[in-house]
């Protein structure tokens, strides 16, 4: 088996413990940013919902803005949201490369998708539920946790798969400027090197990795559906 | 119980102004099961919505019990909701919920414990009849079975009032029947005020004690139901009211010249109405053998409305004249409305 693994990819095998720690890598960046993602994402999202026209909270200045900035951050690309962000990064985390420099980007870069995902699934709430729960009395934060987003998980956690997968791909753009992970990992020691080996067994493992969030994703959706 | 004061509510969309509730005072006693009738657009639905203040009037006083609503804070407001229970036309339960957890929804930090507000609502799916799909959840209902659900979840905090929206709007004539009548049944064993808002006219028939109808935002009729459909006097009123009868049908057929309208010689086609609580008697056999005419039912609908047969029939009739205006003469004195559709 080693004899064959060494046949077909040199370049990895001899690179094992690398391509594992780019692994561990990309994992760390994709989920110590998620957890401020999900957070943030959540809290705009439901900010978007409750303040629109005819939202529970309907209030347009706090609506217009946030909406206009989302846009805004979603219209700028990745790249260029990177090398703006430095300065940033290095105020917040104190440094602007490697791991911990490749997290306020990814959340700066992230949050406004998944803002419009919540957007979105919160949307799906039949707003006769809204009424029917104001009607027997529930507060307004009660609504939003007891019934817009407790009534919203299935299509929530199809919006987490997707913004996670995108998060995972857009770590491996930060790798590309310094940040580490499986993106570094292919390009300098792969592409650069012309080792394309190395940059297939990336693709692996970044396909096993998407897969089995898609699987758990669907997972979630389909037991959260009645 | 519940007092609506010169309810107004105007919507407005840039310039234009529209008002849905244009002036409504309304008083419903306690105990009672009032209907508010009127066809789509009526404005019946904002003016429910007004009652528990889902929609805040744009002037006039919502007084329920002793206190008015209007003048209330938001948290204050949000108390007083918990006593007034509603039930819509499609239900709204929460999909991710079970049926128990949908009914001890209201109950959470009401300071029951867990193993309360279970056996609390037990007791009320017990009492709509659905204790067995307590943890069913709502997919797996049928429409009555979801109506039930509902009518527990909005009953679980000992509400005094029921407002119901189009609660039978979407559902078979069967399930809107048995829905019904549990609602009679609440309302005569818990002693709850019920407000119907409907347009179907055989929800208001079977089950309420008074009545209003409603037109572009007002209420054009007001009176106990029997009143209402014996002496319907606004034209929107009567529309209702034919809906419910078949007797009006003979106009259509004398249109189409139907075979069963060629009157012979000494022939005529009467409408009898019974107009007071005089529906008993035997007046078929009473004219026939009295008056030596022949009549010959071609439509009868009659129905029992608060407990007194109300309808009319609609009638061939083969007489002399002379004996024919005679019967006619004994039903108006008899208060039994007659009038000639078609005679030969």
């Amino acid at each position: 088996m080693p004899e064959f693994l060494n046949s077909i990819m040199p370049n990895v095998m001899k690179k094992l413990p690398d391509l594992w720690e780019s692994t561990v890598e990309t994992l760390e960046m994709t989920f110590i940013s998620w957890a401020f993602i999900f957070v943030f994402g959540i809290i705009f999202g439901v900010l978007l919902t409750v303040t629109k026209k005819g939202g529970l909270l309907q209030n347009t200045a706090v609506y217009q803005i946030l909406d206009k900035v989302i846009n805004l951050f979603r219209a700028v690309p990745f790249i260029i949201l990177l090398i703006c962000l430095i300065p940033v990064s290095r105020a917040i985390v104190g440094t602007s490369i490697g791991v911990a420099g490749a997290i306020v980007p990814l959340i700066f870069g992230t949050v406004p998708f998944f803002s419009r995902q919540v957007e979105s699934a919160l949307a799906e709430v039949d707003p006769g539920l809204v009424e029917a729960a104001e009607a027997m009395g529930c507060s307004r934060i009660g609504i939003i946790f007891r019934v817009y987003l407790k009534e919203s998980i299935p299509a929530l956690a199809r919006g987490v798969t997707i913004t996670l997968i995108n998060l995972i791909g857009l770590t491996a753009m930060a790798g590309a400027v310094g940040a580490g992970g499986l993106g570094n990992f292919a390009y300098v020691q792969g592409s650069q090197r012309n080792m394309n080996d190395i940059i297939y067994s990336t693709v692996v493992v970044l396909v096993v990795i998407v897969t089995l969030i898609q699987i758990i994703g669907n997972l979630v959706s389909k037991k959260s559906t009645h | 119980m519940i007092r609506l004061e010169n309810i107004v509510k105007t919507y407005s969309d840039g310039d234009k102004s529209f008002n849905a509730v244009d002036g409504v005072t309304l008083d419903i006693a306690d105990g009672e099961i009032y209907g508010i009738i009127g066809f789509s657009g009526a404005g019946k639905s904002t003016l429910v919505r007004c009652i528990n203040l889902l929609e805040m009037p744009t002037s006039g006083k919502v007084f329920v019990g002793d206190k008015e609503l209007t003048a209330l804070s938001a948290s204050e407001l949000r108390s007083e909701r918990k006593k007034i229970g509603m039930i819509f036309q499609h239900f709204n339960l929460m999909a991710s919920r079970t049926v128990i957890k949908n009914v001890i929804f209201p109950l959470q930090y009401s300071g029951l414990t867990k193993a309360q507000m279970y056996e609390k609502a037990h007791s009320l799916l017990k009492l709509v009849g659905i204790d067995d799909k307590a943890d069913a959840y709502p997919s797996a209902l049928s429409g009555g079975q979801k109506q039930r659900a509902a009518i527990a979840r909005a009953l679980v905090s000992d509400p005094q009032i029921l407002l119901c929206d189009e609660a039978t709007s979407a559902l078979d004539p069967q399930t809107t029947d048995s829905i019904l009548k549990l609602l009679k049944k609440l309302n005569k064993e818990l002693g709850i005020t019920i407000v119907l808002i409907t347009h179907q006219m055989n929800a208001v028939k079977e089950i309420c004690t008074r009545a209003a109808v409603m037109e572009n935002g007002r209420v054009v009729e007001e009176n106990d139901v029997f009143n209402l459909f014996a002496n319907p006097q606004q034209p929107v009123t009567r529309a209702f009211v034919d809906m419910t009868s078949n007797l009006s049908r003979i106009n259509a057929l004398i249109e189409e010249r139907s075979p069963l309208t060629e009157l012979k010689k000494w022939q005529c086609i009467m409408r009898f109405k019974y107009l007071e609580r005089s529906a008993c008697e035997a007046l078929v056999s009473y004219l026939s053998r009295t008056y030596n005419i022949n009549l010959n039912i071609i439509f009868g609908n009659i129905e029992i409305i608060g407990g007194n047969p109300i309808g009319g029939l609609v009638v061939i009739a083969d007489g002399r004249p002379e004996d024919i205006t005679a019967a006619q003469e004994y039903l108006r004195s008899i208060n039994v409305g007659v009038e000639v559709i078609l005679s030969a």
